[in-house]
């Protein structure tokens, strides 16, 4: 029965699709047509023969000074004056429009030439807001799905780099990870979980009714690069927007709502509007704040004669076993270590970095109905790492003009422009914590420290290297080692040293990325009548950024046998949108309030990347940009378009003021998919029931003053496939022949699947809304269960293809949760205000089927080790898990003993000790377990504002519980290899090696200690790093984000200055986290999709920021 | 109201549908249905088969892992970080789950898949001229019989793949074929492959590394040698063998063939020596000075000295029992092969044929003349008699005198199985570190009773400690584990005994 209707509703959805083909023909031609049709029919201008008069009052009785009276569709218009009084000029029939800033519209038809009394009530607060889904204007109480809406109020407290920062725990349901602190670094959000496996789990963004799809910048210019500098340069295309701009965010949570945006929905939406202007004189605001940067966490290392000792440890211990060595003498003499100095690394690295914040708005609308608001914006943030910063230029117009008296146009253009440079934060802040304490990084005569390694110790020793400069050295080190070992690295194969700041702007790596993005719609409705409306709509998103980078020549690259590197990539993403509207809104009698739209659109995606890497240079001084002053080592460009239409039918139903009901169909055709499989229907329903309008209900109405019942399921998509996943496509490689004749050869590079097709999340939602003592309290629970199905997978597939992976739509996961707000206002008297609120989300994720149900048919990621992962997923098991060894302490001189010869066959006294879970006397796959989860059960933020008078203060704080965190930073640097520094914690829970000849007294003591070892022997032989639970950490984390307090300057002394208003605020952002996690960030989150994530690379501290500003209205 | 449904209906119907909106042909890659249309594209399929055979030799070396750990000559070097896994093949502790035996796996079947998209798809000889659709077809069958050959020796059954992998063709999960089968289906794709191959390539030229006649007669002899062998046993392709390599040693000037009589040219990097070498059949040519990308590197001497993932044996490397030496005193291919022959044994040996670190301009040698001339003297000592037997002494000391220098004594002989263990040995120190090794015990069938022997000595412990290799089943380890996530992702698939 259910696929009759679905059938029926599809072949109309066809139909209504393949008109929005047309729509990328009629670009120009539509609009001019329907600008020249429109003209005509309204040039006819009625006389003006009457002279009204009236009064304007509002609901007190009170004249009111200013308001706009105008002739509706004419270019007449009036003022009242002091009391109240206007007069103006129109004829019988025609319609007199009021209308003023803080009033509500009213309209009045001219009878006779009477005076006409006119009472404005005026416009309230919350009961107007309006929120848009999908493409209906609904008021906030009528509104039957899961949407949460994000006030404006909150931003403009200000400060914020990006919008994203402003989300982050202040909606339900909306887990907002700042994972990179790094001026213009990536921010993770997901909305109800975890919905897709391979595909990308962050929301659709949607900017004044115009999708706006992330970018694939694939900026990984160099090899060399990459593999110091970590991920690739992310930019967040959303780092663009200006959040002073931003009028309302929404977040539509349930597929009711997502559905709207059908194959892109399936994530959540997020909607953001920006500001318009209001009919009425100019308002001119001026912003400007400065803040200051500090790293908010610090990790406690060892210092100088700590390390000195623990060096020494583990060189004895490796001398002993006759392993290999690091060097042929004692690294500290015992009479060397009491006068060692300990250099701080961290304060080296972490200067304070200042923002900048310069913005200003102007906003206004003429009497003739054009409205406008015009914006610009200076950002200028400094990173906490040296050198690196991030400008932002930005320009806004956002125009609506009302052409004749049916045809409106709107225009809104934003520019932005951004530049920025980088720095290999993700291995810079573990490279300096990991360096040995007892050497600084600069020398004292400012150069820098080429071998500060322990190997060759660092002193008063110098000499001047001709290609190195000045060297600092232990004196009892031969010179000639010393020289050996800066040009062609040590016995051990270590190549040089790896002083961190070799990795800064200051030692001439350079990592450059500018930006620019235009994003312009132009809009044209034309009213029928007051039923029938009619939008086109086209928008143009650009986005170009280059990424250069450069690695100068006194850097030696890996595996190259050339120096100095330059890489230039460079990428353009455009998108187009043409859509056209057709909304039809009227009452049917008293009760029946009908709502429709209807929607064909066809966008163009268009992705161009060209890459350059060239090696060789002679001087530094070009670098990238003049390529051609090296030769070429890597040369790439590639093309990837895809195309999407779509057809959308939403309507909206109310009966009575107290039963709402949604349907909304979508039925998107893409081209990424092969014929036949290219068109999904997303169909979707949800109803609400205001239960307060029942008449039985009056009784309670003083208690309980709104009580909504929401219920909501609906089916949305995913496509989240590069393009051409279908088609059999072969790529480029080289061989080589004969004398060095380099051929070009074409092989498969992919196991097509031409039967690939949307992911499909069903999703159902019910909720209860209710609000206590007139408002006073208010709760909102949310109870959903998304289940999304022929989830994109790369499913592995025997060796045999060739190929080890085929994209299917074969996996089904599920969320379930509950979300719920509570809010209230505690304090209401004349002076004092208080309003807190706050928000939990509980979610649940399961995979219930990969390529079967079977849990043997599991999938890993995260590669470590021998032949480990850290993640693992499989049916039955949520997304997210890692997966290892138990680590059971340390083989200590007993337990050694009775180690079976085959089991961790490498591992001596001292090495770390793994459990035998299944007890076969081997280490293998089989003794590999679940270790924890990255995903948190609870999540949630509290917000509190207090005002006092002038002043308000504000406060929020947000908290995740109940997920782990892979120290994937203390792998990589905190072992005790006797080659880094390591933790203070680390060095406590050592092991200690009993030496021959130690004091017996002082041998059984240390053994004593040994019971309680955790980490291995200094100077262990024996592979670490494997996903083991050691490496796994608590995660929870409670964080104040941001307290601020403002004050607005008394009316009475801002009129002298002659402006409106004056607002000073400064706020702390970051000020404290709790949380038992060691590294710097327990947000380490997201990664692009689900299967690895929760793992700490040791990313850049988050900063504390202290910021002071003020606003200014004129 | 009924103008506002006229409105509603023309949007609705006013434009005409344009499907051609959502067709989007990729512009930055060729798809198989608008490449193979040209000479060019045809020589760039086959090409692209070539460049997967890097794999084997480049970064990952899977190679000198699998082959020369699991034999008696290569162990886990010291100095390489102590990785389980890879202890675990030097001991034969491996299992299914074990990453290398999976790569060497998905290695092969990634060239035979590519090899198959060529057999497939270059045929329309209306657009490419004939001639190199036959060179092309044949340089691809015989590539994809080299490694059907080495996994059916690796494996055992295999699955035979003659089909690119398709969804649409629904051949992802084929069962595995008798061994039997595999070989018939590897002989006729060489004796393709033989017709249609050029005779020979100048080192230098333009052409200089693809396969050739010379190469495919040299396969095919391996081919019948190695069918005559353990687990087959079909003795009479001994004389198969002897024939087939006869014809390379008859017609070696044709080929352009001959032995090098300097060991240490064989494996040099300099250009100028390596051009003027005859020795090499068909290799994987090394390159050094081109860009990482090109993927062109051989990177054997990075595993073997520069990160030292293999070293020597103590086996291998023993000096202080004259009874163990592999090298009599006075071969020069001692000091080629690896830098220290010492007491302790393998602790300090490095293998040095592959001289050049990780810019590598060594090449790496699938066949070489020498192993003609050996491979016909095993096959006429087992095909027995007075003469065959001489005359197989006679060859093996060709190559004895021409490698391993005037100072070592020419061979003699008692009986047949006096002359079988002195080719044995001579093979050994011949082809040492070429991962030939582990194939010639596996044929000779003495790989199990070599590895505990050498497993012993090297590491001075009791054999009972290694009961794993014939506790479960006494053929485990005369074959390798299919992988374990093959077994996962094929349902078709069967495991070998014991795993």
């Amino acid at each position: 029965m259910k696929t009759n209707y679905f059938m029926f509703l599809k072949e109309a959805m066809v139909k209504l699709v393949f008109t929005t083909f047309a729509i990328r023909y009629f670009k120009p031609a539509f609009v001019l047509s329907v600008c020249c049709t429109t003209f005509f029919m309204s040039t006819s201008i009625l006389a003006q023969n009457l002279a009204v008069s009236g009064n304007v009052t509002n609901d007190k009785g009170v004249g009111l000074e200013g308001v706009t009276i105008r002739v509706k569709g004419t270019s007449t218009i009036s003022k009242s004056d002091a009391k109240g009084n206007f007069t103006i000029k129109a004829s019988v029939g025609q319609t007199l429009q009021f209308s003023s800033v803080s009033y509500n519209d009213y309209e009045v038809i001219v009878k006779d030439a009477k005076s006409i009394s006119v009472n404005l009530s005026v416009k309230a607060d919350e009961q107007d807001e309006v929120i848009v889904v999908g493409f209906i204007a609904q008021k906030r109480p009528d509104v039957s799905n899961a949407v949460s809406t994000v006030a404006p109020k909150n931003a403009d407290k200000g400060g914020y780099s990006n919008f994203q920062q402003i989300l982050g725990g202040r909606a339900a349901g909306v887990n907002v990870m700042e994972n990179n602190s790094e001026p213009g670094g990536g921010i993770s959000i997901e909305i109800r979980g975890v919905s897709s496996i391979t595909g990308s789990t962050q929301p659709l963004y949607v900017i004044d009714g115009v999708p706006i799809e992330q970018p694939n910048l694939n900026l990984n210019a160099s090899v060399n690069i990459s593999s110091w500098y970590g991920n690739n340069l992310t930019a967040n295309p959303l780092s663009m927007l200006n959040p002073n701009d931003i009028e309302n965010i929404e977040i539509l949570k349930d597929a009711a709502a997502t559905s709207l945006y059908g194959s892109r929905g399936a994530n959540g939406v997020v909607v953001i509007t920006t500001k318009s202007g209001k009919v009425g004189k100019a308002k001119i605001s001026f912003n400007f704040n400065q803040s200051v940067n500090n790293p908010q966490r610090k990790v406690e290392m060892l210092g100088a004669q700590d390390y000195a000792n623990y060096v020494n440890e583990a060189w004895n211990y490796r001398k002993l076993l006759g392993l290999a060595l690091q060097s042929t003498d004692t690294p500290y003499y015992a009479k060397e270590i009491p006068l060692l100095k300990t250099y701080d690394h961290q304060e080296d690295l972490a200067a304070s970095a200042i923002t900048r914040d310069a913005s200003v708005s102007i906003s206004g609308g003429a009497i003739s109905g054009a409205k406008y608001y015009v914006s610009g914006q200076y950002f200028d943030q400094q990173g906490i790492i040296p050198g690196t910063y991030l400008k932002r230029y930005s320009g806004k117009i956002n125009y609506e003009v009302p052409l004749t008296q049916k045809l409106q146009l709107n225009v809104n253009i934003g520019v932005t422009a951004t530049d920025r440079f980088g720095s290999p934060t993700q291995t810079l802040v573990s490279r300096a914590i990991s360096w040995a304490p007892t050497s600084p990084l600069l020398n004292p005569d400012g150069g820098f420290n080429r071998i500060s390694d322990f190997r060759y110790g660092y002193g008063d020793g110098l000499f001047n290297d001709p290609q190195y400069g000045n060297v600092y050295y232990n004196a009892r080190i031969p010179v000639s080692l010393i020289q050996t070992v800066l040009r062609n690295g040590d016995a051990m194969g270590n190549s040089g040293s790896l002083n961190p700041l070799l990795f800064t702007s200051a030692r001439g790596v350079r990592n450059a990325n500018t930006s620019t993005q235009i994003l312009g719609m132009a809009s044209l409705t034309y009213k029928f009548n007051s039923k029938l409306s009619l939008v086109g709509k086209i928008s143009i998103n650009q986005f170009n950024s280059l990424l250069q980078t450069y690695v100068p020549i006194t850097i030696p690259l890996v595996f190259s046998n050339y120096r100095g590197e330059a890489a230039s990539g460079n990428s353009q993403n455009n998108s187009v949108l043409y859509q056209l509207n057709l909304n039809y809104k009227t009452k049917f009698g008293q009760h029946h309030a009908f709502n429709a739209a209807l929607v064909a659109s066809a966008e163009k995606f268009v992705q161009k990347y060209q890459r350059l890497v060239v090696g060789g240079f002679v001087s530094d001084i070009v670098g990238y940009n003049a390529l051609q002053a090296a030769t070429p080592q890597n040369i790439s460009s590639t093309y990837a378009a895809n195309q999407l239409v779509s057809s959308i039918l939403q309507l909206n139903y109310i009966y009575k003021g107290k039963l709402v009901t949604n349907l909304a169909t979508r039925y998107d055709g893409s081209s990424k998919f092969a014929p036949g499989n290219q068109f999904g229907f997303f169909p979707s329903a949800s109803i609400a029931w205001k239960i307060e309008q029942e008449k039985w209900f009056r009784s309670i109405k003083h208690i309980v003053n709104e009580a909504k019942l929401r219920s909501s399921w609906g089916l949305v998509g995913n496509q989240g496939i590069g393009a051409y996943q279908t088609q059999y496509t072969l790529s480029s490689n080289q061989v080589v022949w004969g004398n060095n004749f380099s051929q070009i050869g074409f092989s498969p590079n992919r196991l097509a699947n031409p039967y690939l097709k949307w992911e499909s999340t069903s999703s159902a939602n019910v909720a209860l809304d209710l609000s206590f003592f007139k408002s006073k309290l208010y709760i909102t629970v949310d109870a959903y269960q998304k289940t999304t199905r022929d989830l994109l997978f790369n499913v592995r597939t025997p060796g045999t293809s060739g190929s080890s992976t085929i994209q299917d739509n074969i996996a089904t996961l599920r969320n379930q949760g509950i979300e719920i707000t509570l809010g209230g206002r505690i304090l209401n008297t004349k002076n004092i205000r208080w309003d807190i609120q706050g928000n939990v989300s509980f979610n649940n994720n399961k995979v219930i089927k990969l390529r079967t149900n079977d849990e043997n048919d599991f999938y890993t990621n995260g590669v470590i080790g021998t032949g480990g992962y850290i993640t693992r997923i499989q049916p039955g098991q949520s997304l997210g898990r890692f997966f290892g060894y138990k680590a059971i302490g340390i083989w200590n001189d007993t337990s050694i003993l009775n180690k079976p010869l085959d089991f961790q066959s490498a591992a001596r006294e001292g090495d770390r000790r793994y459990q035998d879970l299944n007890g076969d006397g081997k280490l293998n796959d089989l003794d590999r377990t679940w270790l924890g989860t990255a995903i948190p059960t609870a999540f949630g933020g509290i917000n509190t504002t207090v005002s006092y008078k002038n002043f308000e203060l504000s406060a929020f704080f947000s908290y995740a519980l109940g997920h782990q965190i892979f120290n994937y930073f203390e792998i990589n640097w905190g072992t005790m290899t006797g080659i880094n520094n390591v933790k203070k914690d680390t060095y406590d829970n050592r092991y200690r090696y009993v030496f021959p000849g130690t004091d017996p007294k002082i041998a059984e003591e240390i053994r004593k200690q040994n019971l309680n070892a955790k980490v291995a022997v200094a100077g262990s032989a024996y592979e670490v790093r494997e996903s083991t639970d050691f490496y796994i950490e608590n995660g929870d984390y409670f964080r104040c984000r941001d307290i601020s307090l403002s004050y607005k300057l008394p009316a009475s002394f801002v009129k002298r200055l002659h402006v409106e208003s004056i607002r000073i605020y400064g706020n702390v952002q970051n000020l404290f986290i709790i949380t038992n996690y060691t590294g710097f960030n327990p947000e380490v989150g997201g990664s692009a999709n689900g299967f690895l994530r929760g793992v700490d690379n040791g990313s850049a501290p988050l900063a504390k920021a202290y910021r002071f500003g003020f606003t200014v209205n004129l | 109201m009924k103008n506002n449904i006229l409105i509603i209906i023309s949007f609705l119907f006013v434009f005409s549908s344009c499907k051609k909106f959502l067709e989007e042909i990729p512009q930055d890659q060729v798809t198989n249905a608008n490449f193979y249309q040209t000479d060019n594209d045809a020589i760039a399929a086959i090409n692209g088969v070539y460049q997967a055979m890097r794999f084997e030799v480049g970064n990952g070396i899977p190679t000198t892992f699998m082959l020369e750990q699991i034999s008696d000559d290569g162990c886990n070097s010291p100095l390489s970080s102590n990785v389980q896994e890879r202890i675990d093949l030097d001991i034969m502790n491996y299992n299914s789950y074990h990453t290398t035996v999976a790569t060497v796996w998905n290695n092969s079947y990634t060239v035979i898949n590519r090899a198959n998209n060529v057999i497939k798809f270059v045929t329309d000889t209306t657009k490419i001229k004939d001639s190199i659709v036959r060179r092309v077809q044949a340089q691809a069958r015989f590539l994809r019989a080299f490694y059907h050959f080495r996994l059916v020796q690796m494996f055992g059954d295999i699955p035979l793949m003659l089909e690119p992998a398709d969804v649409q063709a629904g051949n992802l999960f084929p069962r595995r074929t008798p061994t039997k089968v595999v070989y018939d289906t590897i002989i006729s794709d060489l004796k393709f492959a033989e017709r249609n191959l050029d005779s020979f390539y100048a080192y230098s030229s333009a052409n200089g590394g693809r396969v050739t006649m010379a190469a495919a007669k040299v396969l095919l002899g391996k081919v019948y040698l190695t069918m005559a062998g353990y687990p087959l046993n079909l003795t009479a392709n001994y004389s198969l063998a002897a024939d087939k390599l006869n014809e390379v040693i008859q017609n070696k000037i044709g080929f352009n063939t001959d032995l090098n009589t300097s060991y240490a040219n064989i494996f040099t990097t300099n250009v100028a020596t390596k051009q003027a070498d005859k020795e090499r059949i068909f290799f994987t040519r090394g390159t050094s000075g081109l860009a990482a990308t090109f993927g062109a590197f051989t990177r054997m001497g990075w595993s073997f000295r520069d990160f030292r993932f293999t070293t020597p044996t103590k086996d291998f490397a023993t000096n202080a029992i004259a009874s163990r030496r592999v090298y009599e005193t006075g071969d020069l291919r001692r000091n080629v092969v690896a830098n220290s022959f010492d007491t302790a044994g393998a602790r300090n040996s490095l293998v040095v044929k592959y001289a050049a670190g990780t810019d590598a301009g060594d090449d790496f040698i699938w066949l070489r003349y020498s192993d003609v001339l050996m491979m016909y003297a095993e096959a006429l000592l087992e095909i027995g008699g007075t003469a065959n037997l001489d005359a197989a002494l006679s060859l093996i000391n060709s190559v004895r005198r021409a490698h391993g220098g005037t100072t070592i004594p020419l061979l003699t002989y008692t009986d047949q199985a006096d002359l079988r263990t002195k080719l044995q040995q001579e093979r050994r120190r011949e082809f040492a570190f070429e991962c030939q090794r582990w194939f010639d015990l596996k044929r000779w069938d003495i790989l199990i009773p070599s590895i505990k022997s050498s497993l012993v000595f090297h590491n001075n412990t009791n054999i009972a400690i290694y009961d794993f290799i014939d506790k479960i089943d006494p053929n485990r380890y005369k074959v390798l584990p299919i992988p374990f996530q093959e077994t996962v992702n094929n349902p078709n698939i069967t495991q070998n005994p014991g795993f």
